[in-house]
């Protein structure tokens, strides 16, 4: 082999960098709660997080509503169904308005059930009939072109959040963004994609006060600048605005807690870039009381699933470590008509990731991963997963990664809520 | 590790068959991503994107053993993306850096910077890509949608204009007294 071709192998053959790793690894996380990327406006939905209580109605029930809604195979609100906390504390301070329309998309019978909009995202509750693509329920929005009082948003995004129901119908909610400032009252409207065809208008009202606070401080990292613009608490959410230089995209995650040291629960993000700066919002579970400080710690993981922990459920708590993150503690393990729903509780640095990152394997060391995100038992930091086909547990063991936690320190700041 | 039953589990949505895939190849698509970009940002971004693109689009695959040549061409049409937008920024960068002396880079890493220069661009990424260790002849027959034959006939020419390249820059080098 001549010199040069010994020096390009050289050359070629580099090993990947870590923080292009990480890279790949947030964006693989990413990915994991996001079920659409639109071309300029990245939309990270809200993580799944079903209910097992079925509660409060709507206030008021009209004629039209009464016989759409009779046809559901569901009573109650889809927004406390299958949202997630913002959701359904949204529903429970009755901020949803009732929709009740039910509209054919292509094959797809849909019935749209209610909306909310706080002045953060636009939500719409919906139910998809059988038959259904069970591979991709949520198809029905490829053909569909939103527009707001009649105008299509320049930048929009949207997410979806799904359960399938007992009879095969979907129960899912559909959240939309856009990046202009919306008027408190608007009509949106459902389009086919060649815009021949209205599926649904709807109108929209701002519901429930919101509490912004100017934060406006910048920190630098590595030449990549960050401006925490603000942060906002809605009803449903709590949204934190920044502004980025010298990077292309925000490729880390954020952590926001209270003065008490409360987590709050990441529910997606969205933004724009354009070359290397951009804006973004993340967005959390809402807030009940305004805290005194808030503390955001801007964060890399890494997660070395070649360096895992495992255990047998044997009927009592066991521990297992997830690296420099923490640990995870099965409580308990129930199999029902061949699923397995494992119960446990995350202690450490990466609450959300931590939780995230919990797959079984068999007696031949097969992985089996949930096809589902955990549910978390409401004010805790305990979870439920749930694994399918699952017929025994004989020689199951339950496995989680190494998790490295690596804060950006130079990025962090804490705002005063009430000075 | 089952590619061809990841690519179809991923190609019913599920995310860790999509994400077991990446991992396989996560180092082959910066090694390619480097062979079109310098820098290790724009490598991140190529990445970044052609993983969401391929997520898009996984479905439109009909063979899951060409996933790999898939994926690796996705890489390649965001790398030549992010070049284009990046062109006129690069040519300002590289006329105000400085220029980078031998001495600090080895003589071997100058001259084969210029060897790659100098060849005509298609064969300067062919040869990059065919010295990539994990990457075949038949593999770039993929990249490329052409046959064998013509990768191979392609890859004789590469290598022979960049053997007289090299050999005009070590005669060069020994004309003008730089090299031991």
């Amino acid at each position: 082999m001549e010199k040069w071709e010994q020096e390009l192998i050289k050359q070629v053959n580099t090993p990947l960098p870590e923080h292009v790793d990480q890279r790949i690894h947030l964006t693989l996380n990413h990915l994991k709660q996001n079920h659409k990327k639109p071309t300029k406006l990245r939309y990270i939905a809200a993580a799944a997080a079903a209910s097992l209580a079925i509660s409060l109605g709507l206030s008021a029930v009209n004629p039209n509503f009464a016989e759409a809604m009779r046809s559901l195979p569901l009573i109650g609100s889809v927004f406390e169904l299958v949202g997630h906390d913002g959701l359904k504390r949204g529903s429970q301070l009755r901020l949803a308005a009732e929709i009740g329309q039910e509209v054919q998309i292509g094959e797809q019978r849909v019935t749209l059930t209610e909306s909310l909009y706080d002045g953060s995202s636009i939500h719409l509750g919906l139910v998809i009939h059988p038959p259904i693509d069970e591979n991709e329920p949520t198809s029905i929005v490829n053909d569909i072109v939103f527009t707001i009082d009649h105008k299509r948003p320049s930048n929009l995004g949207y997410g979806f959040s799904m359960e399938k129901l007992k009879d095969g119908t979907f129960a899912g909610t559909l959240s939309i963004d856009v990046e202009e400032r919306l008027p408190d009252q608007f009509l949106l409207s459902l389009l086919s994609s060649d815009e021949t065809k209205t599926y649904a208008e709807i109108p929209i009202e701002r519901q429930g006060g919101y509490q912004s606070f100017t934060i406006d401080e910048t920190r630098v990292w590595n030449a990549i600048e960050v401006n925490y613009e603000s942060i906002t608490l809605f009803p449903t959410s709590t949204q934190l605005a920044l502004l980025f230089r010298n990077t292309s995209s925000p490729f880390w995650e954020i952590q926001v807690s209270d003065d008490r040291g409360r987590r709050l629960r990441p529910t997606g993000g969205r933004g724009s870039s354009h070359k290397e700066s951009g804006s973004y919002t993340y967005s959390f579970e809402p807030l009940e009381t305004i805290p005194k400080q808030l503390t955001i710690k801007p964060y890399f993981s890494s997660i070395d699933t070649s360096n895992k922990t495992r255990a047998v459920w044997k009927g009592v708590p066991v521990t297992l470590s997830q690296g420099m993150a923490g640990s995870v503690t099965v409580l308990d393990q129930e199999l029902v008509n061949n699923s397995l729903t494992i119960t446990y509780e995350i202690a450490g640095e990466g609450v959300f990731e931590q939780a995230r990152h919990i797959w079984l394997e068999d007696s031949k060391d097969i992985p089996i991963h949930s096809d589902r995100p955990p549910i978390r038992i409401q004010g805790t930091d305990s979870y439920q997963l749930t694994f399918s086909n699952i017929s025994n547990t004989d020689s199951i063991s339950i496995c989680t990664p190494q998790i490295n936690i690596h804060y950006l320190q130079d990025l962090e700041v804490t705002v005063d809520l009430k000075s | 590790m089952d590619i061809a039953g990841d690519v179809k589990q991923a190609q019913k949505g599920n995310l860790h068959a999509f994400e077991r895939l990446i991992q396989t190849n996560k180092l082959i698509m910066y090694q390619v991503a480097k062979t079109i970009l310098t820098n290790d940002s724009d490598c991140a971004d190529a990445i970044q994107e052609a993983i969401l693109k391929a997520f898009e689009k996984i479905k439109t695959l009909r063979e899951p053993g060409y996933f790999r040549t898939w994926l690796l061409r996705i890489v390649i049409n965001e790398c030549n993306y992010i070049h284009r937008q990046n062109k006129k920024v690069i040519e300002i960068h590289e006329r105000m850096a400085p220029l980078t002396s031998s001495e600090e880079n080895g003589y071997e890493k100058v001259e084969l910077e210029q060897l790659l220069e100098s060849l005509p661009s298609e064969e300067g990424s062919l040869l990059k890509l065919y010295h990539i260790e994990d990457i075949s002849i038949k593999d770039l027959a993929e990249i490329y949608q052409k046959p064998e034959n013509t990768i191979k006939t392609w890859l004789r020419r590469a290598r022979e204009n960049a053997r007289s390249i090299w050999e005009e820059q070590e005669g060069y080098q020994w004309k003008s007294g730089s090299r031991n």
